[in-house]
């Protein structure tokens, strides 16, 4: 009898133990976590730290090497994380897969959570009945970035304001190109695949409609503007990615059209001997590009646990807010971004407030409907359209010889789309 | 009588076993997808007949894949048994100082990986700031507004391939051919040497006949290889805007051709199972020519050397 009582005893203990560093939480345990992203080796810690009794088990897999590996998980079923990301160019294959969770549903509920996310990136991903199945912790709108001492020399002002002006449309645009090579030997775009998304996210329909390959008159426009561009000596004939791209941040390109993390991931890390001589505009056209998204594997049988940490770091408004002022990466959040919005300046944009112009740019994304055209081809097939555009601009092609080049390589792609 | 003893099949298990698993299933495996249409599009993969290897007579991104590979592989292939087998003989016949030195120094570029290769290329090779055009323009051979976009062009593009290749390859097969030079004994020398053959001649009619077998063994290797190109020129083609396989798809070769479809965009795992099960046709038909040509050449060696 006695011994009964004793055991009664640690057990209670125990229970009370629990109930107290676990404030309401449910039990501890492990979750797996798959993603190519850096951000994850801070993230999680911090989110360690707030919930002790659950541990990540974290896999960083090289970005080009992700989607073929999770790929291979979810066919088969084995081995599949509990939790994995999903990013812009391919975070679509997730939700046609249908191997994520329905996050708008029981026992997540998150359209609550995240009432205060920006509408586009709910909206991307959300399948075809509506429901969102991730959230993500970033909002990553876009912007054309641009150096303030060519704008006035060219141009006579270097305001923000007065520059997006400026650049309203393409046309504009192209303008603005002839004039700074009359007067300052300055290339407008660092090559002609950089202005894509100008043209990309002013697209009115998706690229495939029942099946079939559409191609509006924006995309043809793209295909001119970047022959023009190229004839008249107005790019600066720098491939995307390549060093002399990078090399070009210090040399004689004005803007490069990049986004949120192309602030501070790609110009700043490489733009070092012209610090400060940047200011963000509002080019043509408002896009974003990139950004990462998490979702819980229907396959987890950790899916709880899995939902606290997405729950976390998406929608944490206190996490948010912290991750934000550390590594100044724009959030999903509105609520938070309003909080810390005032007051912020960059110093490599010469002081500018660059949160309240992505704040801006984030919400009019909304407005514009253009996540819900978005469609799993959409990443393959620009980049068709990006190869025969090459060939063209640089002359082994003709107009008509690159569009059917386009259209052929569709179809080699994806044998489905009816190409006419 | 003694028992026999069956440890010896216990200890050659692992070979089986692992080539089992690892090889034959999946060559099997793969000849049974290219009857399918296995793809994101169509995740059960239906039974779908020859419809694969029909449809590979009328893609044209697979024909002209066909052509590169080969003229990737013939461009690469004649100046690099040229080169080893001229390197070879001198640093064996002649008493070069330092001979080893060189030896190393040919064989180096084969211990890069094909990554460095690119990156180190695509510097080489960049429009606006590549080092060739820096160079020419340094030279004054161009000006600088006519730097060569030698990326953008097909004929550029595959060349340097081929280049690309035969730097890295000769120094591996110019060992090879050493190796079967020292093989070969110092009296037949001595004795054309006394008959007044010069080193041309001795070259031609002692080295060269002796040393076939390796250079067949090097030619059936590189070929293999050669068909089976893909590192190379996917790092040469991934660093451009032009996409995997280069301008005008001219280094787009049958292994790229085969994992673009089956690793990117629809996933097409059955179409392009037929493409490897026609490389593997391929190798196999090349492989058996050579060896028979091979094996005739030396029985009729073997019939008409001893006679006087």
């Amino acid at each position: 009898m006695r011994r009964l009582w004793i055991w009664l005893a640690v057990l209670a203990a125990a229970a009370l133990l629990m109930a107290g560093c676990g404030e309401g939480k449910q039990e501890g345990g492990t979750i797996t976590v798959w993603a190519f992203n850096d951000e994850f080796d801070q993230m999680i810690p911090m989110f360690e730290e707030a919930y002790p009794n659950i541990k990540v088990e974290f896999t960083k897999i090289p970005s080009d090497e992700i989607v073929t590996k999770l790929e291979a998980v979810l066919e088969t079923g084995v081995g599949v994380p509990d939790v994995f990301v999903g990013e812009q160019a391919w975070v679509k294959r997730w939700i046609d897969m249908d191997v994520w969770e329905n996050l708008s549903a029981e026992p997540y509920n998150a359209e609550e959570l995240a009432k205060d996310h920006f509408e586009y990136v709910k909206d991307y991903v959300r399948d075809k009945d509506g429901n969102l199945r991730a959230l993500t912790w970033q909002a990553t709108p876009g912007a054309v970035f641009y150096r303030r001492s060519l704008a006035k020399e060219a141009f006579g002002t270097d305001d923000p304001e007065e520059i997006s002006a400026m650049m309203k449309d393409m046309d504009s645009f192209i303008e603005m190109g002839r004039t700074l090579k009359e007067k300052t030997g300055a290339a407008l775009v660092p090559g002609v695949n950089d202005i894509q998304r100008l043209f990309f996210f002013n697209k009115k329909q998706p690229w495939v409609v029942d099946g079939k390959l559409v191609i509006e008159d924006i995309v043809l426009e793209f295909l001119d503007v970047a022959k023009t561009l190229r004839d008249e000596g107005l790019d600066g004939k720098l491939d995307m990615w390549t060093d002399e791209w990078f090399t070009g941040m210090n040399g004689n390109v004005f803007s490069y059209v990049l986004p949120t993390w192309g602030l501070f991931f790609v110009l700043e890390p490489n733009a070092e001997e012209v610090f400060g001589d940047w200011a963000a505009a509002h080019g043509p056209a408002s896009y974003m590009w990139g950004g990462t998204w998490l979702g819980i594997a229907k396959a987890s049988q950790n899916k709880a646990l899995a939902w606290e940490f997405v729950k976390y770091i998406t929608t944490n408004k206190e996490f948010l807010k912290k991750w934000a002022l550390e590594s100044g990466d724009f959030v999903s959040d509105m609520a938070v971004v309003e909080e810390i919005v005032g007051d912020y300046s960059r110093e490599f944009l010469g002081g500018q407030n660059h949160y309240a112009y992505f704040y801006e740019e984030a919400k009019r994304l909304g407005a514009s409907g253009w996540a819900e055209r978005v469609t799993a081809y959409d990443e393959d097939i620009q980049n068709s359209f990006l190869e025969a555009l090459q060939e063209y601009v640089v002359g082994n092609k003709t107009r008509e010889e690159a569009l059917e080049y386009f259209k052929e390589l569709v179809k080699t792609q994806y044998p489905e789309i009816t190409v006419e | 009588m003694r028992k026999k003893e069956n440890y010896g099949y216990l200890f050659i298990a692992p070979f089986f076993i692992v080539f089992i698993l690892l090889q034959l299933y999946p060559i099997i495996y793969t000849f049974y997808l290219s009857f399918t249409n296995l793809s994101s599009a169509n995740p059960g993969g239906e039974w779908v007949g020859w419809a694969n290897y029909a449809r590979l007579l009328t893609d044209q991104f697979f024909h002209k894949s066909i052509v590169n590979t080969w003229r990737i592989w013939i461009m690469n292939f004649i100046p690099q048994l040229i080169f080893a087998v001229m390197l070879a003989a001198i640093l064996t016949r002649a008493r070069i100082r330092g001979a080893s030195i060189f030896r190393g120094i040919y064989f180096l570029p084969n211990l890069v990986t094909a990554a460095s290769v690119g990156i180190l290329f695509n510097v080489m090779l960049g429009w606006q700031s590549g080092t060739i055009n820096q160079i020419l323009v340094a030279l004054g051979i161009i000006d600088e507004a006519n730097k060569i976009h030698f990326l953008a062009s097909g004929a550029w593009t595959s060349t340097f391939v081929s280049l690309i290749l035969w730097w890295m390859w000769f120094g591996h097969s110019m060992i090879l051919f050493m190796a079967a030079m020292v093989a070969v004994p110092q009296e037949y020398y001595d004795a054309a040497a006394v008959d007044g053959a010069g080193a041309w001649q001795s070259f031609w009619k002692i080295t060269l006949p002796l040393i076939r077998p390796i250079m067949i063994y090097v030619l059936v290797t590189s070929l293999i290889g050669g068909l089976n190109n893909f590192d190379i020129p996917f790092v040469i083609g991934e660093g451009q805007n032009l996409g995997t396989g280069g301008p005008e798809k001219s280094i787009l070769t049958m292994v790229m051709h085969m994992y673009n479809l089956a690793f990117t965009a629809g996933r097409q795992r059955g179409y392009a199972a037929a493409i490897a099960v026609i490389l593997f046709v391929m190798v196999l038909i090349f492989s058996l020519i050579i060896f028979k040509l091979m094996t005739r050449r030396e029985e009729m060696a073997g019939r008409v050397l001893p006679r006087p």
